[in-house]
């Protein structure tokens, strides 16, 4: 079965560099699949879940802002932040939100500052949070119902 | 003669000090530039695959978006110019601009467009002013690491005098990072985006057209800004990780040397001393006989 190269960098690393079946893709327009042979397309990123799936195996990512550019077999996701769920510690994760979210709410109330980038920090950590709770839920689920 | 070996035993203590610091700040440089190696090469696979889209865009939009042709006339350049805070690293901040000036006179000639230079890094500023170049604004830079963001401004800023032709070209002077012995100045174009890349890059001629998501203008208008300061930061990068290791180099020499200018010190003291021992001597066999 063919198969896309996905790599996924940020500033900071590279986060991703495999190859994958299939890439979900969280887009200013909602969210685009894309499977080996997709045409040549330049996109941006909304701050979301990035999904791959490699046999069967599904893999999600939290990543934030940015632009991907898929060419020739080969997605080329060029992100302001990547994240492994694996990597995301849920209570940390919560921790970040609420605090974006307070940042948010004090700034209605002044005038100089940067609310757009206030907003996007709290899109992006409102993305880690889904990524990291649906990770958390999945992995934990047998010590729930045997605690209980 | 008592008092030139006095003189002679507090030059080398004032050395060997001089030694000790220079030591010290050869180790802290050294910390230093390992951080920003580490953070330079980390995100280069970032840059040269955002440098490969910017390519890709700029060969399959030829003739068409504004970003991505060159102006015939080029009247108005702006560069921008990265340098470090401060001095004490060998030749690393009269390297960056004299290389930046040198390339700018062997491109344009005689017919030097007007340059309005952006320097980022108080030396680079410092040197420019001093050659009697036209600084536009000065942009503050911290010691060390950055993040990404403290350059949208910038990138934005760029952008919208391109578009609106204030500036008929974008130019970047920075130093690149090879190794730790090596750092080469570099002058490039980041504005328009040029199609260079085009040769590495056989199967972008034989691909079709892009499509864009969600459009067009929306996703060209989002990523230019963006390949911009991409270009920037890592250019930031880069300079940092080479000013690092000139100091390191630097105070690495300067360390060594005050160690030999210690031991030549020290020879000429012995020799001074005992030049005075075979003359007491000398005068006592005298005066006895």
């Amino acid at each position: 079965m063919k198969t896309i190269k996905l790599i996924i960098a940020t500033p900071e690393r590279v986060t991703l560099e495999a190859m994958v079946d299939q890439v979900t893709i969280p887009t200013t327009t909602g969210e685009i699949t894309i499977l080996p042979g997709h045409v040549p397309l330049v996109g941006i990123i909304k701050p979301g879940e990035l999904m791959t799936k490699t046999n069967g195996i599904e893999n999600s990512l939290a990543v934030a802002g940015g632009f991907f550019e898929i060419n020739d077999n080969e997605v080329k996701v060029l992100a302001d932040s990547a994240e492994h769920a694996t990597e995301l510690d849920l209570a940390i994760v919560e921790a970040a939100q609420a605090r974006a979210e307070a940042d948010l709410a004090e700034a209605r109330n002044k005038e100089d500052v940067d609310y757009t980038a206030l907003a996007a920090n709290l899109e992006r950590e409102l993305a880690r949070g889904k990524v990291a709770r649906k990770h958390h839920t999945k992995h934990n689920v047998h010590i729930d119902s045997a605690g209980k | 003669m008592a008092l030139s070996s006095k003189t002679l035993k507090t030059r080398i203590r004032s050395v060997r000090n001089i030694g000790k610091i220079t030591k010290a700040m050869e180790l802290v440089s050294a910390t230093k530039m390992r951080r920003a190696v580490k953070a330079t090469l980390a995100a280069r696979p970032y840059a040269a695959a955002a440098a490969e889209t910017a390519a890709a865009l700029a060969v399959k939009q030829n003739g068409g978006a504004i970003f991505f042709t060159p102006r015939s006339v080029i009247k108005k350049v702006t560069v921008v110019i990265l340098a470090g805070n401060r001095g004490l690293c060998g030749s690393f901040n009269t390297q960056v601009v004299a290389a930046a000036r040198n390339a700018l006179r062997s491109r344009f000639g005689s017919e030097l467009p007007a340059i309005s230079w952006i320097a980022v890094g108080k030396k680079g500023l410092a040197l420019l002013t001093k050659s009697g170049e036209k600084v536009s604004a000065e942009l503050v830079k911290a010691d060390s690491l950055e993040k990404a963001e403290e350059f949208f401004a910038l990138g934005r800023y760029l952008t919208k005098q391109f578009i609106d032709g204030e500036i008929d070209e974008v130019m970047l002077a920075y130093t690149d990072f090879r190794s730790v012995l090596k750092q080469t100045p570099k002058l490039k174009t980041i504005l328009p985006i040029s199609s260079n890349l085009e040769a590495k890059l056989p199967s972008y001629k034989s691909m079709t057209e892009f499509m864009f998501e969600p459009n067009k203008t929306v996703v060209i208008n989002y990523l230019v800004p963006r390949l911009i300061e991409t270009e920037l930061y890592q250019a930031l990068l880069e300079s940092n990780a080479s000013e690092e290791a000139a100091r390191m180099m630097a105070m690495k020499n300067a360390a060594e040397a005050a160690g030999e200018l210690a031991d030549d010190l020290i020879l000429t003291g012995n020799q001074l001393r005992q030049a005075m021992i075979t003359r007491e001597i000398a005068e006592i066999a005298a005066a006895s006989n």
